[in-house]
């Protein structure tokens, strides 16, 4: 009973900014509830809202600001925007900065998350138990879709406007725990991938580092992504690859915001020497710096930077 | 001086082959048969990839080796900046392997791994046994497992036809919706035991119920698919199977 008096006081909100049919955006700011296990309906009031994305940028804005505004102050909210609908790192870190530092004086849990072409784990496509429907890109969104030839069971009553307890979790959870996991893998696989330049014991040269990776696209774009962002011929390669592999590309290109506004702004010191070190000697390396250096000295020096931000992210990597 | 090693990606290999050749010791592909050999050393490269995630399984390999071979000694080697006599800094490796061996500690003794950063496996496993409180997997496995053996005994011990006996096993239909909650799990974990010391067990469970998915998918309603997959007796296979993992890596 306690604990259900606990999750009845913070509802867990998402808000999901996409290509939505008009049904499901509307009515009361295309509010959808979500069920609970025991078809208890007192249960809590983790909610989804959906917005429509074709309105203009500057109206959506500001009616996600209306909506964050007008939610429980201690809710946390996810906030997902469609990289379509013209969204980046950029526009995470606005609507993250406004939240850290509000007009009104409330802080608000918000963490924020780009998606988009199917390839994020909130689709069901990518994971049975995801909660939006892999369309192509002429059709409106909606909810379920289909997972290896099965229909989703997203919705539960479309009439009620109801949603399955269950997948609402499990996007949750993954949400919760994305950045921390992504960057300990990218750490794992930058080191397996460059750890042969330490035992072959001889002195690299800056963009050693770089020369290599560069054999390795989905690494540089996910370091790339990481580090200083993708542009768009680099979006363009990603889908490419994607395409051709027929699997997803882990990126993080909407990191730092969310870190600041998670773990307060010490953490970006961490991140920007991390960032430094990536920049200088896997994503832009200066050719005319003939300087050599000790493969092993660098490549532990890499490692102690992820080490300091990982330790400075208290939850378990993953669940 | 022979090394096995068990990794899930073989970069590791190729960047440390030199080293190892260099202090005259010979990598080779760990399996099972490995544990034959009179002081094993195995070398876990960990954490390991399992799709997108990463797992640590040193606990279990420790318990398991415990078991079979208890003067193996396991070593794991990975990227994380940690000094401990059974662990290999792979960006700091010593100049004699020899020492670490010399130092290093048999899987019988009392210690405990480094934890590598990846997914915990013990406690992973204790969770896919007992989680999910009254509805935890053996729960689940023993509701199914009941209605099975009855459905059997009565067409071989009371001789009622399939169709009777099966109406009567399966009448509240709850069995359909164990299996249903079983698989979805099953489907979840079993991708991460692949780099356990009961990986090849969990195999063959994986070969059970995919032999007998196709009798739960007809609800019942095919005597063939009963008899054909050896329902029955796959079921209490896979119960017993699952059992003596529990028993070995979770109780003990």
């Amino acid at each position: 009973m306690m604990i259900l008096k606990e999750k009845q006081a913070t509802p867990r909100i998402m808000i999901i900014v996409w290509k939505w049919e008009k049904s499901i955006s509307e009515p009361g700011s295309g509010t959808w509830r979500v069920s609970h296990p025991e078809n208890n309906e007192a249960y809590g009031a983790d909610c989804i809202y959906c917005i429509r994305d074709t309105t203009p940028f500057k109206t959506r804005e500001v009616e996600i600001q209306k909506l964050i505004e007008a939610c429980d102050a201690n809710a946390p909210i996810y906030v997902f925007l469609h990289r379509r609908a013209g969204y980046s790192g950029n526009e995470v870190s606005k609507i993250l900065d406004h939240f850290i530092n509000p007009p009104n004086g409330i802080s608000r849990n918000i963490k924020c998350f780009l998606f988009s072409d199917g390839r994020d784990y909130i689709y069901t496509g990518i994971n049975k138990k995801g909660l939006l429907a892999d369309t192509d890109h002429s059709q409106e969104g909606t909810f379920g879709g289909s997972s290896g030839g099965e229909a989703a069971d997203v919705v539960l009553n479309w009439e009620k406007r109801l949603i399955n307890y269950s997948r609402f979790e499990d996007v949750w959870e993954y949400y919760t725990h994305y950045f921390k996991a992504k960057i300990f893998d990218l750490k794992e696989d930058l080191l397996l991938h460059l750890c042969h330049f330490y035992t072959r014991n001889k002195p690299v040269f800056v963009s050693d580092f770089f020369d290599l990776l560069s054999e390795h696209e989905i690494l540089y774009l996910r370091t790339k992504a990481f580090s200083v962002g993708l542009d768009k011929e680099d979006h363009k390669k990603v889908k490419a690859i994607e395409n051709l592999l027929d699997e997803r590309i882990e990126l993080m290109d909407d990191c730092l915001p969310n870190l600041q506004k998670v773990y307060g702004d010490p953490i970006k010191d961490l991140y920007m020497v991390l960032k430094a070190d990536l920049e200088r000697h896997l994503v832009t390396p200066d050719y005319f710096d003939t300087t050599e250096f000790d493969a092993g000295e660098v490549l532990r020096t890499l490692r102690s930077h992820f080490r300091q931000l990982l330790s400075d992210m208290p939850e378990e990597t993953y669940y | 001086m022979e090394i096995y090693y068990l990794t899930s990606d073989q970069l590791y290999i190729r960047a440390y082959a030199s080293y190892f050749e260099a202090q005259a010791c010979k990598l080779m592909p760990y399996s099972e048969e490995a544990n034959k050999t009179d002081g094993l050393i195995l070398l876990l490269f960990s954490p390991f990839k399992c799709g997108k995630i990463r797992i640590s399984p040193e606990q279990l390999w420790k318990k398991g080796l415990a078991i079979q071979t208890p003067n193996a000694v396991l070593l794991s080697a990975g990227f994380e900046e940690i000094r401990h006599p059974n662990y290999l800094d792979l960006l700091n490796l010593p100049s004699r392997f020899s020492e670490v061996l010399a130092n290093s500690k048999r899987v019988s003794e009392n210690w405990q791994p480094v934890y590598t950063g990846g997914i915990e496996m013990e406690d992973k496993l204790t969770r896919f046994f007992k989680g999910h409180g009254k509805d935890s997997l053996v729960g689940e496995l023993t509701n199914i497992h009941g209605k099975i053996s009855a459905l059997r005994d009565a067409i071989t011990e009371w001789k009622l036809s399939y169709e009777t006996a099966a109406k009567e096993a399966f009448d509240s239909g709850y069995t359909w919706n164990h299996w249903a909650i079983f698989l979805t799990r099953w489907s979840y974990y079993y991708p991460l035991f692949q780099y356990t010391p009961f990986a090849k067990t969990m195999d063959n469970i994986h070969a059970a119920i995919k032999k007998v998915e196709p009798f739960f998918a007809s609800k019942g309603l095919r005597e063939e698919l009963f008899m054909d997959t050896n329902c029955a007796e796959t079921i209490t296979y896979i119960q017993h199977t699952l059992n003596a993992i529990e028993k070995t890596y979770v109780e003990n």
